[in-house]
């Protein structure tokens, strides 16, 4: 039972250090979405969407390391470049709904975000497979928690910046 | 012209992402639909969204961890009920050891050093890790006997389920 919670504890806090950033900087953001309720609406489905293709594209961009399938590591950076073009617009849509907000506004602010966050997300996740195999170490264990972890922080940092430009 | 990534590939991977993506997305702007009827109240507890989202990751991936292992057991053939017991208590009490310090430091930081902060990061956390940890057992059992492999299923669900409990019971827990 105690080698079992080492192990929770030691992952848990490497998780919660990481993450850390992204609650410092919805601490630091309150004023800007105290004016605009609607970016914090959107925000869980952006962070959760982002999260969930980071992981996808990490887990697959491992497994192609493993079989030394360049081809399949690019399939799967396209793939998830588009994923990010496609699903925005539905996450807008969803929290226009049952939210309010300009929906025109909301679209733009989530596509541009998600296409930020790809472009700097989705490199580095190969880059970190790709170093971690050089290191000796195994990307299985590394690529999630920093893609994750970053994903959610710059989807933050970006959805507050776009948004500044783009909500009047 | 050669592309240099091959379309059946890139569209099978879009297809198997698509759906899941779409229907989570909806879910979780229920969530952040009540997070933002609420706002007054993120914004008049200091800290309070400094802790959310770090809550929110670490109760998700907890309660997946603990989902992962148990379909692990189901795919091996040896499903334990204490094993699962001990699994899901490590889990938590892990949870609470390190959501309980970082509120901690939250609210050195942000709340000067009120216990408010705390005791509210040990409310939710205890609360969304009971569902949590119930939804991942439920989950992956459903999905077995669906006939469905459950680590294609069980990380998504909890997470995205995970993030609504946990953003409902630290709103209705925060004064």
């Amino acid at each position: 039972m105690i080698r079992e919670i080492v192990a929770a504890l030691s992952s848990l806090a490497a998780l919660v250090a990481l993450e850390s950033g992204t609650g410092v900087a919805l601490e630091l953001l309150k004023h800007k979405w105290a004016q605009h309720p609607e970016l914090l609406a959107i925000l869980p489905a952006l962070m959760d969407f982002r999260g969930n293709v980071a992981l996808a594209h990490s887990s697959r961009a491992t497994t192609a390391q493993h079989l030394g399938d360049d081809r399949a590591m690019v399939d799967s950076t396209v793939a998830t470049t588009i994923a990010c073009l496609i699903v925005p617009p539905f996450i807008a849509f969803a929290v226009h709904e049952m939210y309010g907000g300009n929906l025109e506004e909301l679209a733009a602010v989530a596509v541009l975000t998600m296409l930020a966050v790809a472009s700097v997300v989705t490199p580095f996740t190969v880059a970190v497979v790709k170093a971690s195999v050089r290191l000796g170490l195994d990307p299985d264990h590394v690529a999630p928690a920093l893609t994750t972890s970053l994903s959610d922080i710059l989807t933050v940092v970006f959805t507050f910046l776009i948004a500044g430009v783009i909500i009047s | 012209m050669r592309l240099p990534f091959d379309t059946r590939n890139v569209l099978r991977i879009l297809r198997s992402v698509l759906v899941v993506s779409i229907l989570m997305a909806v879910l979780s702007s229920y969530s952040g639909s009540y997070l933002a009827t609420y706002e007054k109240k993120l914004e008049n507890t200091p800290g309070l969204a400094a802790l959310l989202p770090v809550m929110m990751a670490a109760i998700g991936a907890a309660a997946s961890a603990y989902g992962s292992r148990l379909s692990t057991d189901l795919h091996l053939g040896r499903p334990s009920v204490i094993r699962a017991l001990k699994d899901a208590s490590a889990q938590f009490l892990a949870l609470i050891i390190v959501l309980g310090a970082y509120a901690e430091v939250i609210s050195l930081v942000f709340a000067s050093g009120k216990p408010g902060l705390v005791v509210l990061a040990l409310k939710t956390t205890s609360c969304a890790y009971a569902v949590a940890a119930g939804l991942a057992t439920a989950s992956v059992v459903g999905a077995v006997k669906a006939g469905v492999n459950p680590d294609d299923v069980v990380g998504p669900l909890v997470t995205t389920v995970t993030d609504a409990v946990t953003i409902i019971l630290s709103l209705l827990f925060a004064p």
